[in-house]
């Protein structure tokens, strides 16, 4: 083997490393472009109504203390479904039925799945690699942020029991709906889904 | 609070089997658990400090609200908008929405898109995260479609109220 072939030409180094660099900025985008927005906000707050940082801080507090549990639940539970559930099944679950029955199954699966929304982004996320198309997703999204079982004794206290059963009923409506406004889309949505997660694993 | 320890013992009852079945899996499985949430807690942990702070300065009186919502043909657009920038926690809603219907001409369409629109797109906390698990396009995609569904549920709130009342005050003392 020659010398040449053993090490890489300086052009394949360059852009390896422009790889890594790009990694790491694309890392440390989203948090440094939410810390700026932190920092902006904190000002604001502070130079406006001084005395509602301790409450904004109480807040922030009581909300992180209710919600991460919550978002680690449901990470151990996309990494389960991410080692067990096999692609194909899920695949032909979905695909191979009724665009309609798949949309009502996938919305009903939402509604019943509990937490915040962005404590199922790992799920979503796990679902897509699973092969599960676009507009599932979305409906999924729809149905499970629009109902909630924690909801529900909230939802009849403060709205009633006629505006409840209306919001189920179009709570799986709703999220067919949406489901069909994404299908037009659906192979655009998952070519640039692909091209995140590529990225995510890297 | 009870719903989370159903999820979480469901969750450990699908380990407990995992592991009886295939240890390595498991492993696996701890893993990836593990990745994702080292990859999101900061970003997670960001996002619920900023809400608090957007929760100051975005959340207007409740006169400035019901002034929005009392309009019958502009009150669905509205409420679609300002659900979208109303942040806190999804069941944080209702006692405000209780307010609009309690409220004599405030539409059943607004208090119906205004819920709507609040709960499907978290926009200071979630999209951050969103974003970085499904990206800009993807999450675009649902704000556009978020938006036209939560006008729909307006209307269909609309439809349906004129035919059975969907909100019936409790007028015991």
């Amino acid at each position: 083997m020659s010398e040449e072939s053993e090490s890489p030409s300086p052009a394949l180094e360059d852009a390896k490393e422009r790889s890594v660099l790009k990694r790491y900025l694309d890392a440390i985008l989203l948090e440094g472009f939410l810390l700026v927005l932190l920092a902006f906000f904190f000002i604001v707050v502070f130079l406006t109504q001084p005395s509602q940082v301790q409450y904004a801080l109480d807040f922030s507090a009581i909300n992180l203390i209710e919600t991460i549990p919550i978002f680690i639940v449901a990470s151990f539970l996309a990494g389960w479904v991410d080692a067990w559930v096999d692609r194909d099944l899920v695949t032909r679950f979905l695909t191979g039925r009724n665009l309609l029955v798949g949309l009502t199954i996938v919305t009903c699966v939402g509604i019943i799945t509990p937490g915040p929304i962005y404590s199922i982004f790992p799920l979503v996320y796990v679902l897509k690699r699973k092969g599960v198309s676009s507009h599932h997703l979305i409906a999924f999204m729809t149905g499970q942020t629009l109902m909630g079982p924690l909801r529900i004794p909230l939802e009849l206290y403060y709205l009633g029991l006629n505006f409840f059963i209306f919001r189920l009923i179009s709570s799986v409506i709703l999220g067919i709906f949406a489901g069909l406004c994404a299908y037009p889309f659906s192979a655009r949505l998952d070519k640039a889904l692909d091209e995140v997660q590529h990225k995510f694993v890297r | 609070m009870e719903s989370l320890l159903i999820v979480g013992l469901v969750v450990l009852a699908f380990y407990a089997w995992s592991a009886r079945k295939d240890w390595e899996r498991t492993v696996q499985a701890f893993k990836k658990s593990g990745r994702f949430i080292v990859k999101s807690l900061p970003l997670f942990f960001l996002a619920v400090l900023l809400i608090g702070f957007i929760q100051v300065l975005l959340l207007p009186d409740d006169e400035a609200v019901l002034m929005f919502f009392g309009q019958a043909e502009t009150g669905i657009l509205w409420a679609t908008l300002f659900g979208f920038l109303l942040p806190g926690p999804r069941y944080a809603i209702y006692p405000l929405v209780e307010i609009i219907l309690m409220t004599e001409g405030a539409t059943v369409g607004a208090a119906m898109a205004l819920i709507v629109s609040q709960q499907l797109i978290d926009v200071p906390e979630g999209c951050f995260i969103e974003i970085k698990y499904l990206g800009t396009k993807f999450f675009l995609a649902r704000l556009a479609i978020a938006v036209v569904t939560a006008i729909v549920a307006g209307y269909m709130a609309v439809f349906v109220n004129s035919f059975i009342p969907l909100y019936i005050p409790d007028v015991t003392p």
